[in-house]
């Protein structure tokens, strides 16, 4: 083969160690399927990875091939009509390739690193040139290979799409089971973001809600309630320990809990004489401030991830709609005039973008809101879609669909590619913890 | 995803059983309360015609909802003719507003827990499934507080009286239509003993 050799650096890169989750396993693990593919969505081939010493226990290129496929933004080569599994550039026919159609291949290998762990080196290769465009180098311990096969997909995301990927992230959402209204179990979740790896961190016969994760992705604060006490309580648990503390507690309304950037502070709702207010609870201090007294609800607070404003639903307008204050309770504006009523806002990770639930016509639609020119556009189908939260990169947005058959979908922010996540049994409110590298 | 390589544990699997066990028993004391002599549709009014399937006759009566009954005073609220028989109000959408047929049943509570300070009533929130679930939540507690503001007008003391909302959470009738709806936006009279 005539091909230019590129010796690029290579980029090296040491696993974290993914904090481990104290839990119980879950049933089932959601299902993937693209329901819809950006009609630019990237070909690649990712070709199997060579192993030195033995076959590998994890499929790594097939983990990075699933990761960039379920974006929708790729459209990924069936290995089935691959020809063979070059470890190296020098190894590459690439005429075999061209012929394929292939124009972006990755290939790659595994080899002992003499600590118990691998060195996976791999490649970005121009089929169509013939040469390599990009190299990198990744030291796994024998337990992380799969997240290595998630790095090796956030390495190709970044290259093509500018953004760091999110498939070292983590969901978390709630799941019900039970056939009737009397006898139904509520399960607190944890999953990689594609919803594999399923762990329970809670589970009642009592309604649970309103998962949110810390910064950090260390803690989850959720809602729980005590049917036979009348009580609902806003917690905060701790996922390597288990360990769970309560941060306000009792009758009427405790809940929808949000976590300000720096986790060190949650905005939270709660209700005093039938009316729910928006309130503070500072982590460190255990002080609790009220920040709104309007006399309507008020709820369903969101930090801005600069941390100077919440934005919340009120319906002191008469329909709920989504407004903005600051940390202090003060300089309230309205953010939301289309459609009836706009509720439950989450904001993208570089604060320019709102998403949130939309009622017009007779339907719940997820709705994201530019927020330089309050531009809306509607990403989802209906007709009660509910929970959207941003994806750690800002380029997704994963939501709840109800009605019927109760899932999870994802959309990219322009509405292009679509995935649903879906088990036997109802799975609601996601929220997407951070990037996790 | 990968399912092939989840573990198998067994063990644990059996945790989760016992772990949910245990939630059973603490929470069949409240909640749910499909009681005899409530009214059956939310347009059928405060008074149950006949509807109340034999849950009447004294030793059958089902006492959810009424533990903190005096044993003597429960069939009052198992007879389809006493008003205190309603034991949930049905609320139109969007809305806290009580209607008026139920404002008999409401003064015969209110003046039940006034003849009786020691007893305590919960009065549970609820909501259809249409709007976002926290907002229900705070809809269903102004719901619930609408009807204690009612039952102390009529002679409660607003001590005797606490309130909860579980919003969507628990709909009385599972399902993506009027009639399921209609009967999920209520709020549910808990006589509770704790």
């Amino acid at each position: 083969m005539t091909h230019k050799k590129l010796y690029l650096p290579f980029v090296r890169l040491a696993l974290l160690v993914v904090a481990a989750v104290a839990t119980l396993p879950a049933h089932a693990a959601l299902q993937v399927d693209i329901t819809q593919s950006s009609d630019s969505a990237i070909p690649i081939a990712i070709a199997p990875f060579a192993s030195q010493g033995g076959k590998l226990p994890v499929d790594i290129a097939q983990i990075a091939s699933q990761d960039l496929a379920s974006t929708g933004l790729f459209k990924t080569f069936d290995r089935a009509n691959m020809m063979g599994s070059p470890g190296t550039p020098d190894e590459v026919n690439y005429k075999n390739w061209q012929t394929q159609g292939v124009d972006n291949l990755v290939i790659g290998s595994a080899a002992p690193n003499g600590a118990g762990g691998y060195r996976i080196t791999f490649y970005l290769l121009d089929a169509a040139q013939g040469q390599s465009v990009a190299s990198y180098q990744i030291n796994a311990s024998a337990n992380q290979l799969r997240q290595a096969g998630h790095t090796v997909a956030n390495l190709i995301y970044q290259r093509f799409i500018g953004k760091k990927g999110y498939f070292l992230s983590k969901i978390s959402y709630i799941t019900v089971t039970g056939n009737s209204a009397d006898n139904r179990t509520f399960r607190l979740v944890v999953s990689d973001y594609d919803g594999s790896h399923p762990a329970t961190v809670y589970s009642s016969q009592d309604p649970v809600m309103s998962p949110a994760w810390s910064p950090n992705g260390k803690q989850l604060a959720y809602v729980a309630f005590n049917v036979y006490k009348g009580t609902s309580s806003v917690r905060v648990q701790d996922l390597s320990t288990g360990n769970a503390r309560t941060i306000a507690s009792g009758h009427g309304v405790n809940g929808a809990p949000a976590w300000s950037p720096d986790g060190s502070r949650i905005a939270f709702a709660k209700s005093q004489n039938g009316d729910t207010d928006v309130f503070v609870y500072n982590m460190a201090s255990g002080q609790t401030r009220q920040l709104t007294h309007s006399g309507a609800i008020d709820t369903e607070p969101a930090w801005s991830p600069d941390g100077q404003h919440i934005a919340f639903t009120s319906d002191r307008g008469g329909q709920p709609q989504i407004y903005l204050m600051n940390t202090q309770g003060g300089d309230v504006q309205r953010l939301t005039y289309d459609g009836k009523s706009n509720q439950r806002a989450d904001f993208s990770p570089d604060g320019k973008s709102l998403a949130f639930v939309q009622k017009s016509g007779n339907g719940f639609r997820i709705a994201v809101m530019d927020l330089s020119n309050n531009n809306v556009r509607v990403v989802s189908d209906g007709p009660l879609d509910d929970s959207p939260a941003f994806a750690p990169n800002g380029q997704a947005v994963i939501y709840a669909k109800q009605g019927g058959r109760n899932s999870l979908a994802t959309v990219s922010v322009d509405g292009d590619a679509k995935s649903s996540l879906s088990q036997a049994g109802e799975v609601r409110e996601p929220a997407w913890g951070p990037l996790g590298y | 995803m990968d399912h092939s390589t989840r573990p198998a544990v067994r063990g644990l699997s059996i945790a989760v059983v016992l772990v949910a066990a245990a939630f059973t028993l603490t929470a069949c004391g409240g909640g749910k309360n499909t009681r005899g002599g409530a009214p059956g549709m939310p347009a059928a009014g405060m008074n149950d015609n006949g509807q109340s399937n034999g849950m009447s006759s004294g030793r059958d009566i089902d006492v959810r909802g009424l533990e903190g009954i005096p044993a003597e005073d429960r069939h009052l609220f198992t007879d389809p003719n006493n008003p205190l028989s309603t034991r949930t109000v049905y609320f139109d959408l969007d809305s806290s507003a009580i209607p008026s047929r139920f404002s008999q049943a409401i003064q015969a509570h209110g003046q039940y827990l006034a003849n009786h300070p020691n007893v305590h009533l919960r009065l549970e929130g609820n909501t259809d499934e249409r709007g976002t679930r926290e907002y229900n939540v705070a809809l269903g507690e102004r719901r619930a507080d609408s009807v204690k503001q009612a039952i102390v007008l009529s002679g409660a003391n607003a001590g005797q009286i606490s309130t909860i909302s579980y919003g969507e959470e628990r709909p009385a009738e599972l399902g993506q239509n009027a009639q399921a709806y209609s009967k999920n936006r209520r709020v549910d009279f808990i006589y509770t003993n704790n």
